[in-house]
């Protein structure tokens, strides 16, 4: 049976900032959570497994690198009918997946969980490397506080 | 007054990676027709001069994130060959049901998100899904299926991490082999409801042909329609030629129109991929993919390219059917736990080759007495389709010039789509703004 709630990280780690989502779902499932709540999934730059993970769940939680016109490092909480999506795609591929463009298509399949709630962190340098930016590093205390209090978690 | 046609295309839509179509006719003339290749080289072979031979697997695994496993396998392959190590006759058969299961995941990707809206006349699989609701949720489940079969034999999805030289670092238990077959004995009624839904819109493919060659692998002994050994074989030969001799097949030269090389053969061009493998060994496919090939109207001799994605769908048929077959002979053996099987480190060339979902894959590592590779030579299956695709727009062009500008670029991209081509990796970020 599979835990009614997915923590799923999507990004690039050898992509620095793109690899944001990732680094904080790793850092979550170091903190044991209270009767098998949640499944942490990174999901890596595996878009299309989006629909895969989200099937027959409750409620999705999605941390991932998003382009928002913010500050490098500063994450903000959304749900999809708060954002319109901007990025141009010549398709849905493995190579070119949209996250919005897949939860509407969950949606239409009847496979979307009741709640699906995106942290968008906002990359100071998307570019080859692993490394993450100081400006997102300094906050990561603050981006797992938050995403365990969306879990109704104690604060680790 | 003549045809007037001017289409530039940059990049091609829903294929993995770049490409570029570009179309000028004038006054009825053709002045041009080019595929292009833009992307710049990744160097992988400069990448793994100076590693050893135990790390080149997981290296070259990242050359592409749906082909990995079959990247693996081919330089696992070479590795092993040339340290001399030979695998169990187990390791072999789950090799191959790893093998297996990336060519369906790798097959129902192109068939359902990036072929099927061409035939449906849908810009993706999103609209599709309001107009087909069954027909996508039948390939996301066996989206899902394929994937979760390589994370039991491969350690993930993509990536494999339980290949190793010599053998596997971790095999399924026998009940999760059980849960597999039924699994796939559940997969084969959703196939066929995929075959009929292509079987639906089969006249939207485009009838064109150009005889050209097919090149595959070929396996004699036992005589299988085969995607992990064998030698090479051609339809425009008899003989086949031993692995290590791929440079003599593949030719490798440099155009200016492609920073990827072009290969060809007996003739200016070869094909690659599942239309290559069918047209090699069709006759040695497993009775469902048999029937799904004449329920399709696919025949051994086939010169259409666009009935590549049919090929794709009976390979599908054939890999779970066979599958099956595997298992239960897995099962009857009982499964033992083995270490993977070493060697002293020894230098020496050794060559691997297998079939990618998308055609032949030859990996080639050279090794000093320590192990460290002093040179590697890849040659991926997209690569060898380049002069293909170009020459069957030089012969389709013509033919279709005069049907308008917008049914010429719809035509030329389904070509492209058809060899299902995978070209490079990208980055995934999110755009928004908030409402």
């Amino acid at each position: 049976m599979r835990p009614p709630v997915v923590v799923i990280g999507l990004g690039h780690r050898w992509m620095g900032d793109e690899g944001i989502g990732p680094a904080i779902v790793e850092r979550l499932g170091q903190v044991p959570l209270a009767n098998d709540l949640a499944e942490y999934v990174d999901l890596g730059t595996r878009g299309l497994a989006l629909l895969h993970v989200i099937d027959g769940r409750q409620k999705a939680v999605i941390i991932d690198c998003a382009l928002m016109g913010l500050s490098p490092g500063q994450m903000r909480r959304f749900t999809l009918d708060q954002v319109a999506g901007t990025k141009v795609l010549s398709g849905v591929s493995d190579h070119q997946a949209d996250l919005l463009g897949l939860l509407t298509l969950a949606k239409t399949l009847g496979q979307l969980p009741k709640e699906v709630v995106i942290f968008g962190i906002q990359p100071r340098l998307v570019g080859p490397g692993m490394h993450i930016s100081e400006d997102l590093m300094a906050r990561i205390d603050y981006y797992l506080e938050t995403i365990m209090a969306e879990l109704g978690q104690p604060v680790c | 007054m003549g045809i007037e046609l001017k289409i530039n295309v940059h990049h091609v839509t829903r294929v993995e990676g770049h490409g570029n179509i570009t179309v000028e006719v004038s006054g009825g003339q053709i002045r041009q027709i080019r595929w292009e290749v833009p992307e710049a080289p990744r160097f992988f072979e400069a990448m793994v001069r100076g590693q050893h031979f135990t790390d080149i697997q997981t290296i070259v695994s990242r050359i592409c994130g749906i082909c990995s496993i079959t990247h693996s396998l081919a330089a696992t392959k070479a590795v092993e060959k040339a340290m001399g190590i030979e695998v169990s006759p187990q390791t072999d058969t789950l090799r191959i049901l790893m093998h297996y299961s990336e060519q369906l995941q790798s097959h129902i990707l192109h068939i359902g998100y990036l072929a099927a809206p061409d035939f449906f006349g849908v810009p993706s699989v999103v609209p599709l899904a309001s107009s087909a609701l069954e027909a996508v949720k039948t390939i996301v489940r066996l989206h899902r299926l394929a994937n979760e079969w390589s994370d039991l034999l491969a350690g993930r999805t993509t990536h494999p991490v339980t290949l190793v030289p010599g053998g596997l670092t971790r095999i399924p238990t026998e009940q999760q082999l059980r849960d597999l077959k039924q699994r796939l004995e559940g997969a084969t009624k959703d196939l066929l409801t995929v075959v009929d839904v292509v079987g639906s819109v089969a006249d939207r493919i485009p009838r064109f042909e150009r005889p050209t060659e097919y090149v595959s692998l070929r396996q004699l002994d036992p005589p299988t329609y085969t995607f992990y050994h064998g030698q090479i074989g051609s339809t425009d030969c008899q003989g086949l030629v031993p692995i290590e001799q791929w440079h003599s097949v593949a030719n490798e030269y440099v155009s200016d129109q492609s920073t990827a090389k072009w290969c060809r053969w007996h003739r200016d061009s070869y094909a690659v991929g599942a239309l290559a493998r069918f047209n090699n060994n069709a006759q040695l496919l497993s009775p469902l993919a048999k029937d799904v090939a004449a329920r399709l109207g696919l025949a051994k001799g086939c010169c259409n390219p666009y009935m590549n994605t049919i090929a794709q769908l009976v390979e599908c048929a054939h890999v779970v059917e066979t599958s099956i077959q595997m298992i239960d002979g897995l099962l009857q053996k009982g499964l033992r736990q083995e270490r993977p099987r070493s060697r002293a480190v020894r230098p020496g060339l050794g060559v691997g080759c297998v079939e990618a979902p998308r055609g032949i894959l030859f990996h080639q590592y050279e090794f000093d007495k320590k192990g460290r590779c002093v040179a590697a030579d890849i040659c991926i299956p997209t690569g060898q389709n380049h002069a293909n695709i170009q020459k069957d727009m030089e012969a389709l062009l013509p033919q279709i010039m005069h049907e308008g500008q917008d049914a010429v670029r719809q035509k030329l991209l389904m070509l492209v789509r058809a060899y299902d081509p995978c070209i490079s990796c990208s980055t995934h970020a999110i755009e928004v703004r908030f409402l």
